[in-house]
């Protein structure tokens, strides 16, 4: 995997068991990516922001300070992909991971084709092949500079969040099952889990929606998914 | 410890104390004491009165009715002491009885207050030391057992992350296997199924950690049962044909409950994934009924069936059925006990039935609404029109003829049945 300058894109593994993170690094390298491996949380914001990374695995269960923490601290300043890798499939274990803004999560002991899968859904950006500039409600949304506007003001998303928004925009007059949503924006060719989709819609509408609890941009259609809003009329 | 005023018999010293309170102490402590005081009382004052009537008499009738009166009054009031020392006694009892049978109900908290030092008293304080020591052990196993299902869930969660590191090194060879000598490729292959083998046996062990921890629950939905055993088999179809073994559905519309769809596909591919080895090729039909209160799932395998005796046992952990048959299979010895706790866990069943030779039938009965119990299944256990036979001699005259134990139709043939 390239960046766009030719140069390989750049993994940052976060975890604390020196084998597992060799392990990690050997899989990653031969799929042509740069990793660097940091062993603790306490370290984990000092080499993401020294590497600056394309993407971060990041371990839930970090001695010390937390991969949740961590993952908290990272959103805080920075947008990039961050894939969790829990031991459990705990509920609460997932969903604390999801909220503190994780984009996906995998669960040990995993298929290096599914990790490999999942890191590549993260680091594909869908960008503007047929049509560059879509609307969706009263946003526009330029696929090419990867940025929204409502009324000339930039609104701030993260590569996940525009991608789901962007999904849901091409076209609008679809209704996405959560199912579809899991496949076209985390590239899963399984079933996921359907949490991922739900978390990250309502993160999504925190930063999109006027009123939140009365979403029109991001619309749910009942027993279904979700659909694009209509595009504003011309005031 | 309150602030009341000490009274004069707490500013004497303890020994003259303890001398002065000895007597209210004894009244207080023992209920024999009381009783004899009591009845001494009592034959004074009626001696007392008895003696006052007779000394005051006039002819020997009036002796006589003085000696009936007394005898009258000594009579009731006997009777009045001793009812009211049996209801003490009984009260007493009572008491100690409530709380004995709140603790044998598991309420161990519970104690009596114990005053004096009588047999009563001593029994109240045999009660409340039983129920603490009663409670001392049962919290002692309750930790026992907790920290046993803490430990086997840290053990598992722990074996994950070497497990991972593993698992991606045997994927990685695998990839590169063509480049490796034919017996390298084969330890390269059996490494990769035993880390898969080891992966589902930790995944059952963490599963059934959680039933034991109580952890486990039920996440119900209103479904059609007969669309999720078919979405099943569908799925299970490619392993059935390419263990050429016949696969068949019986259902007829749709039976609707309010189940734990995964739990329930997870019994489902257990039990179809058991009669699939053990079935012999031969066919094995599945179905699926319902009424108004219970719905089922019956898998029917024609293999090598077991002894009936073992129908119980096969949901137990690691039960493995004859230890001399060859274990080819995938089975880990924890599937069908986790099935059952599945089962269990919805308020349904999870049965076997099986003849060697005849097959084995699995039976999956729910209830359509998991708050209330069952009662029947829809689905029989045992094939239909079944006669079970044991060893028997029949004469048809010309000489002996042994009926062998069996399953045999109830016209004398040889049973077969096709459902």
């Amino acid at each position: 995997m390239k960046g766009p300058q030719g140069q390989p894109k750049r993994v940052l593994v976060v975890d604390d068991d020196a084998h597992l993170a060799e392990m990690l690094q050997l899989i990653l390298q031969r799929a042509g990516l740069e990793t660097k491996w940091s062993a603790t949380g306490e370290n984990a914001v000092a080499a993401f922001r020294s590497f600056n990374p394309a993407l971060i695995l990041l371990d839930v269960m970090l001695p010390g300070k937390s991969g949740i923490q961590v993952c908290r601290e990272i959103r805080a300043e920075s947008g990039v992909p961050i894939i969790m890798l829990t031991a459990r499939t705990d509920t609460q274990d997932v969903v604390a991971g999801l909220e503190a803004g994780a984009d996906d999560y995998i669960v040990k002991p995993f298929k290096n084709a599914e990790l490999l899968a999942r890191i590549n859904a993260r680091l594909r950006r869908t960008s503007g092949t047929d049509v560059s500039q879509v609307t969706i409600g009263d946003l526009s949304i330029n696929a090419q500079s990867h940025t929204v506007c409502r009324g000339g003001e930039q609104i701030d998303l993260t590569p996940l969040e525009f991608d789901l928004l962007l999904a849901l925009a091409r076209r609008p007059q679809q209704v996405f099952t959560r199912e579809v949503l899991l496949e076209d924006v985390w590239g899963y060719r399984h079933a996921g889990d359907t949490r991922l989709v739900n978390v990250h819609v309502q993160r999504l509408r925190a930063k999109v929606e006027l009123d939140p609890e009365r979403p029109c941009i991001v619309v749910t259609v009942r027993g279904i998914g979700y659909r694009a809003g209509a595009p504003a009329t011309d005031e | 410890m309150n602030e009341q005023a000490p009274t004069i018999l707490e500013l004497m010293p303890d020994q003259l104390q303890r001398v002065l309170t000895a007597p209210a102490r004894l009244w207080r402590s023992s209920l024999s004491l009381r009783v004899m005081v009591t009845i001494l009382a009592v034959a004074g004052v009626l001696m007392a009165v008895g003696g006052a009537f007779i000394l005051d008499y006039d002819s020997v009738d009036d002796i006589r009715d003085a000696v009936f009166v007394v005898f009258i009054s000594a009579l009731v009031l006997i009777a009045i002491v001793s009812l009211a020392i049996v209801r003490q006694v009984i009260l007493e009892l009572r008491r100690v009885s409530s709380v004995a049978a709140g603790v044998a109900r598991g309420d161990l908290n519970r104690r009596l207050k114990v005053s004096g030092s009588d047999d009563l008293a001593m029994l109240a304080a045999s009660v409340n030391a039983m129920a603490a020591t009663l409670s001392g052990q049962i919290a002692k196993l309750e930790e026992a057992s907790e920290m046993q299902r803490r430990f086997v869930s840290d053990v598992s969660h722990e074996l994950r992350t070497p497990l991972t590191t593993v698992k991606m090194a045997s994927e990685l060879l695998e990839d590169e296997q063509d480049q490796f000598d034919e017996v390298t490729q084969r330890a390269v292959s059996l490494l990769h199924t035993e880390i898969e083998r080891f992966e589902v046996l930790l995944n059952d062990l963490l599963e059934m950690s959680r039933f034991d921890a109580g952890a486990a629950t039920l996440t119900l939905e209103t479904t059609d049962l007969v669309s999720v055993v078919r979405a099943e088999i569908e799925q299970m179809m490619p392993l059935a044909i390419a263990q050429e073994t016949p696969l068949i559905l019986h259902a007829k519309g749709q039976v609707m409950a309010q189940f734990d769809v995964r739990r329930v596909q997870r019994i489902l591919r257990n039990l179809i994934t058991n009669a699939l080895d053990y079935g012999e090729h031969r066919s094995i039909v599945v179905q699926v009924a319902g009424n108004d209160h219970a719905v089922a799932i019956r898998v029917r395998d024609h293999g090598q069936g077991f002894e009936p005796e073992q129908a119980e046992r096969v949901f137990a952990r690691f039960w493995r059925g004859d230890p001399s048959r060859k274990r080819n299979f995938g089975g880990n010895g924890l599937g069908l006990a986790i099935c059952k706790e599945d089962a269990m866990l919805h308020g349904g069943w999870l049965e076997a039935w099986s003849l060697p030779g005849v097959g084995a039938v699995f039976r999956l009965t729910l209830p359509t609404d998991p708050s209330v119990g069952l009662m029947e299944s829809p689905l029989p256990l045992r094939p239909p029109g079944m006669v079970w036979r044991e060893d028997e001699i029949k004469s048809d005259g010309r000489g002996n003829l042994r009926v062998s134990k069996g399953a045999w139709n109830q016209d004398g043939t040889k049973f077969e049945d096709a459902t």
